[in-house]
C-alpha cells in the first residue's frame, strides 16, 4: 500500500538555526502517527512546511504517491491537509458556521450559510457530536471549539489531518472523548498525524511514533514495539530518569500552618483548610483544574484575603499580611501562569531577576538601581539555571517557554527561599526541561526547603511528593503518607468521595 | 435578535411620524416635516462616511484620520465641480479619488509599517487641514460656480411617460405627487424632497450592511479585524482585506466630504467642523454595522437639526450654545453606550505575519 505521505529529506534552514535537517516521514493511511520530540526539535517547522506555512529549503513531499508542492495553508487544504492549531484558529465573535466557511475555496459571492449549515450539523452527527452551527464560538466550551476545528477541516475534505498538541487544553474526560473521535476517524479511513509530548497519551491512541530531536528525525518505530523509557531517550538523547532520586525523607520543624481557613467566593472558595507543610518535605496538592487550588495559593502569598482562619510561617502569624511581608519571610512562588504573574514578557531577562528584590541592597543603593549588580546577579542565575538567552538584555517575552520558566524558577530558587509555592511547574513544558524542574524542587527540599507542589498531572504528584493532600470543591479531602499511596483511592478523593 | 429590535424601533419612529402626519395641526406638522427633512440632509453624509468606516474599523483599523479625508474631500470635490463647469457627479469623483490617496498614505503608515494608528490619524488629520487650507488660499480667487445634486422631483420629473404621474408641476418647478396625498401630502412632500444623493445614499448603506453580512467578502472583513493570524492560516490575505478596507473608508469619507460641499455650495477652511469625528463616534454607537450607523447618523443630525426647530418655534437661545448640542450628543452616546458594543479584538492591533 502506498503511504498517503512521505516527507523525504525536508530541510528548513532559517537564518542562524537549521530547524529540519533531512527529516524524514512516511504516514501510512488510515492510521495515527504520533510526532514526539522535545519543544524546538523541529515538529513545529515540519508541520508548517506540511500546511504550507514555511516552504522547506529541499526535499520533496509525496501525497498519495504523486509529488506536491504545498505553496500556502489554502492549497493544503486543497489538497487534503487539515491542521488543527495548538491555540485554536476560530474567532469568537463569529458564529460556529461562519468559521467554518470562512476562506473556504468555492464560497458564492453572497454566502449560503443555511445550506453549509445543514451539512456541517450532518457531519457531526456522523461522530455523534451536536454543535449549533449558529451559536458564538465565544460561547462554547474549549472541548467543543477544538470539536469544530475537527469538523471544520473533514468538512474542508481533509484526507490528513494534524492535531497539533490537541490535549494540552483539555481536561482528562475531554481527552478521552477526543481519544473516541480520533478512532472514529481512523476507522473511516482518514489519516492522522498526532503531536504529543505525553508519553502516556500516545501509547493509548497511536499506531506508530516518529521521534524528532534537534531538527533530525530517528527512525519510525511502532507504539507496540517500544516502551517509555526508549522513548525518552530517543527524544532527549540520553537516558532519563522518570523516577526522581530523592534524599531520605527527614521533615523538620513545620514551616507552613494553615488553621480553619475560609475564604469568600462560589465553588472554589476555600472551604476549612487545615494543612501543615514542613522543612525538608514536597506536598503535593493533587485534584481536578478549578477545585479551589488558586484559592489556596492566593491565600497563602497574601492576594487575597481569608475571611476567617489563621495562616501561620515559620511560626509568625501571617493571616492577612501583604504579599510583600510574606515574601520578605523567604517564601517564593512558581506562579501557574507565568506570563500573567511570573515575569513581564516586554522586560529584559535581567529586569525580570529583580522583580522581587529591587528595592532591595545591594540591587538598589537609595534612590537608584545598582546596575553593575544586578548584571552580574541575572549573569549568575543565567548560567546556573541554564536558562538559555542571546543575553541577558533580551526580551524575557521571546525565549521558549521552557526557558521563561527556568527564568522564574532562577530567580525564585537563587533567594534560598524556606518555603515554595510551585504551582504547575511544568506546564508546558518538554521531558528535558520538566527533568530540570523536577531536580531543582527535590534539590531545594534535599535541602531543607518546604515545597508546596500543586499539579493536575497525577503522575509528577506520585513522584515527587512526600506526602498527598487532594482537593475538591475547595476542601482537602485527606492527606496520604506516602506509604499510603493508592491511585484509585486518590482518583475517588479527586472526585469527592472518602470512605 | 439584535437586528429585530432595532427592526422594530425603526417601525415605531415611522408610525409614530405617520401619526404627527395624519393628526397634528398644520404649523406643527410643517415645523415637524421640515426638522425631519433637516435630520435626513445632515445625516446622510455623516452615514455614508460612518458606513465607509464601519468596514475599516472591522478589519481592525481604527481611522482617526476620517475627519482629514473628509476635509481633503471636500476641497477637492468644490475645486473639482468648478473644473468641470459646475457639474457636480464629475466633481464628487475628483474628491473620493484625493481622499483616496490620503487613505492610501494612511493604510501605508498603519498596515505596511505598522505605526500606531491613533498617532498617525491625528497627523493625518492635521496634515489635511494645513494642505487644504493652503490649496484654498491659492484658489480662492478662481471662479467657482457649483451646483448641487438634482432634486429627486427633478429626476423623476424627466423620467418620459411616468414623470406627470409621480410629480405636480408647479410655480417653483417640479414636486412629488406625494402632494396629492390628502391630510399628510405636503408634510410628505417637505420630508422627501431631498436631492438624489440622499436616496442614493440610503441605498448604498443597505446595500454594503447586506455586503458586510451575507457575504464572502463581509465575512472576511469581520474576520479579519477579530483574528488575522487565524484569517492567514485560512489562505486569507490580511493586507490585502485590510488595504481594501481603510481605501474604501476613504473613498466614503471622500464622498461625504464632497456632498457637504455641494450642500452649502462653497468651500470654507475646515468646512468639516469635526464631522469626520462625530462619523468614528456614529460607527460606534452604532455597533459597527452600516444601518446601526445611519440609525447614529440620524440621531447626531437629528441634534443638528434641533436648532432649526428651535428657531421655527421662536425660542431665543444662544446660537454657540445650539451648535454645541451635537458634539453633546456624541459625548453623551459614546459614554453610554460603548461598553455594550464588542469592539472588532484586533482593533488597532498591527499584524505581523510570521
Amino acid at each position: 500500500m502506498v503511504p498517503i505521505l512521505e516527507m523525504k529529506n525536508i530541510v528548513k534552514q532559517f537564518p542562524g538555526v537549521l530547524a529540519n535537517d533531512n527529516v524524514n516521514l512516511t504516514v501510512e493511511k488510515g492510521s495515527i502517527h504520533a510526532l514526539m520530540g522535545e519543544n524546538g526539535a523541529g515538529k513545529s517547522t515540519l508541520m508548517n512546511i506540511l500546511y504550507g506555512l514555511y516552504s522547506p529549503s529541499s526535499g520533496e513531499i509525496l501525497f498519495n504517491g504523486k509529488e506536491i508542492k504545498i505553496t500556502s495553508p489554502r492549497n493544503a487544504i486543497e489538497q487534503g491537509i487539515g491542521m488543527v492549531h495548538q491555540h485554536f484558529m476560530l474567532i469568537p465573535a463569529l458564529s460556529v458556521i461562519e468559521n467554518v466557511v470562512l476562506g473556504k475555496p468555492g464560497n458564492k459571492t453572497v454566502l449560503e450559510l443555511k445550506n453549509d449549515a445543514e451539512a456541517f450539523v450532518a457531519l457531526g452527527a456522523r461522530y455523534n457530536m451536536k454543535i449549533d452551527p449558529y451559536a458564538l464560538v465565544s460561547d462554547l466550551s474549549v472541548g467543543q471549539q477544538q470539536r469544530v476545528e475537527i469538523l471544520k477541516a473533514i468538512y474542508r475534505g481533509a484526507e490528513l489531518l494534524v492535531l497539533d498538541e490537541p490535549t494540552a487544553v483539555l481536561t482528562p474526560q475531554e481527552v478521552t472523548e477526543l481519544f473516541k473521535i480520533m478512532n472514529q476517524l481512523k476507522e473511516e479511513g482518514k489519516t492522522i498525524i498526532f503531536i504529543s509530548h505525553k508519553l502516556n497519551e500516545v501509547f493509548a491512541i497511536c499506531d506508530t511514533i516518529t521521534v524528532l530531536r534537534l531538527g533530525r528525525s530517528q527512525p519510525s518505530v511502532t507504539a507496540a514495539s517500544t516502551n517509555s523509557e526508549e522513548l525518552a531517550e530517543m527524544m532527549v538523547g540520553r537516558k532519563c530518569f522518570l523516577d526522581v532520586d530523592k534524599g531520605e525523607y527527614n521533615p523538620g520543624e513545620t514551616v507552613l500552618k494553615m488553621e480553619h481557613v475560609f475564604t469568600k467566593g462560589t465553588h472554589e472558595a476555600l472551604n476549612d483548610i487545615n494543612l501543615e507543610i514542613k522543612k525538608g518535605e514536597i506536598l503535593g496538592l493533587a485534584g481536578v483544574d478549578g477545585n479551589g487550588q488558586d484559592a489556596l495559593i492566593d491565600a497563602i502569598s497574601g492576594l487575597t484575603k481569608v475571611s476567617s482562619g489563621k495562616i501561620f510561617i515559620k511560626g509568625n502569624d501571617m493571616t492577612g499580611s501583604s504579599p510583600r511581608d510574606i515574601l520578605e519571610q523567604k517564601v517564593s512562588h512558581i506562579p501557574a501562569d507565568r506570563h500573567k504573574r511570573g515575569m513581564v514578557s516586554t522586560m529584559s531577562v535581567k529586569e525580570n531577576m529583580i522583580l522581587i528584590s529591587y528595592y532591595k541592597k545591594p540591587f538598589s543603593k537609595g534612590l537608584f538601581l545598582n546596575g553593575k549588580f544586578i548584571e552580574e546577579n541575572a549573569t549568575e542565575i543565567v548560567e546556573k539555571f541554564k536558562v538559555k538567552t542571546p543575553s541577558i538584555e533580551e526580551m524575557a517575552g521571546k525565549l521558549s517557554g521552557g526557558n521563561q520558566q527556568k527564568l522564574v524558577l532562577g530567580r525564585e530558587l537563587s533567594r534560598e527561599p524556606d518555603f515554595i509555592i510551585a504551582a504547575h511547574p511544568v506546564r508546558g513544558l518538554d521531558i528535558g526541561a520538566t527533568e530540570y524542574v523536577h531536580e531543582c524542587l527535590v534539590a531545594e527540599r534535599d535541602r531543607g526547603g518546604a515545597v508546596l507542589l500543586v499539579s493536575t498531572e497525577l503522575d509528577e504528584v506520585l513522584t515527587l511528593a512526600d506526602r498527598i493532600a487532594v482537593m475538591y470543591e475547595g476542601k482537602i479531602m485527606g492527606i496520604l503518607d506516602k506509604e499510603d499511596y493508592d491511585i484509585t483511592r486518590i482518583g475517588m478523593m479527586m472526585a469527592g468521595q472518602n470512605q | 435578535m439584535k437586528q429585530k429590535k432595532g427592526l422594530i424601533i425603526g417601525l415605531i419612529v415611522v408610525l409614530v411620524l405617520l401619526g404627527i402626519g395624519l393628526f397634528a395641526p398644520d404649523n406643527l406638522k410643517n415645523t415637524i416635516a421640515s426638522f425631519i427633512a433637516q435630520d435626513l440632509r445632515i445625516a446622510l453624509p455623516l452615514a455614508l462616511a460612518a458606513a465607509g468606516l464601519v468596514y475599516c474599523e472591522r478589519s481592525g483599523i481604527l481611522n482617526l484620520g476620517a475627519e482629514g479625508m473628509m476635509l481633503t474631500g471636500a476641497l477637492f470635490t468644490w475645486i473639482g465641480t468648478a473644473l468641470f463647469n459646475g457639474n457636480p457627479w464629475l466633481g464628487i469623483l475628483v474628491g473620493m479619488f484625493s481622499s483616496l490617496l490620503i487613505a492610501l498614505l494612511f493604510a501605508f503608515l498603519v498596515i505596511t509599517l505598522r505605526s500606531n494608528q491613533t498617532v498617525i490619524g491625528v497627523a493625518i488629520n492635521i496634515l489635511a487641514l494645513g494642505l487644504t487650507s493652503t490649496i484654498y488660499r491659492v484658489v480662492q480667487s478662481m471662479d467657482m460656480t457649483i451646483l448641487g445634486f438634482p432634486n429627486i422631483s427633478d429626476i423623476l420629473a424627466k423620467i418620459p411617460g411616468l414623470g406627470n404621474i409621480l410629480t405636480n408641476m408647479s410655480d417653483i418647478g417640479p414636486e412629488l405627487a406625494l402632494v396629492n396625498i390628502p391630510r399628510i401630502g405636503s408634510y410628505l412632500n417637505i420630508i422627501f424632497a431631498q436631492n438624489i444623493m440622499v436616496y442614493i445614499g440610503i441605498i448604498i448603506i443597505i446595500f454594503l450592511n447586506f455586503v458586510l453580512f451575507r457575504t464572502d467578502l463581509g465575512l472576511k472583513v469581520r474576520a479579519v479585524g477579530e483574528y488575522p493570524k487565524a484569517c492567514d492560516t485560512m489562505g486569507i490575505n490580511v493586507y490585502k482585506i485590510r488595504y481594501g478596507s481603510v481605501l474604501f473608508s476613504g473613498l466614503l469619507t471622500g464622498l461625504a466630504g464632497g456632498l457637504l460641499v455641494l450642500d452649502i455650495k462653497t468651500f470654507v477652511e475646515n468646512v468639516t467642523a469635526g464631522k469626520g469625528f462625530i462619523a468614528v463616534a456614529a460607527v460606534i454607537f452604532g455597533k459597527y454595522t452600516p444601518i446601526g450607523a445611519l440609525g447614529a447618523s440620524l440621531v447626531f443630525g437629528g441634534a443638528q437639526a434641533v436648532q432649526y426647530l428651535i428657531q421655527a418655534i421662536g425660542l431665543k437661545a444662544p446660537s454657540d450654545l445650539m451648535n454645541m448640542i451635537p458634539y453633546v450628543i456624541t459625548i453623551i452616546a459614546l459614554a453610554g453606550f460603548i461598553g455594550k458594543t464588542h469592539v472588532p479584538a484586533a482593533s488597532t492591533k498591527p499584524y505581523v505575519k510570521e
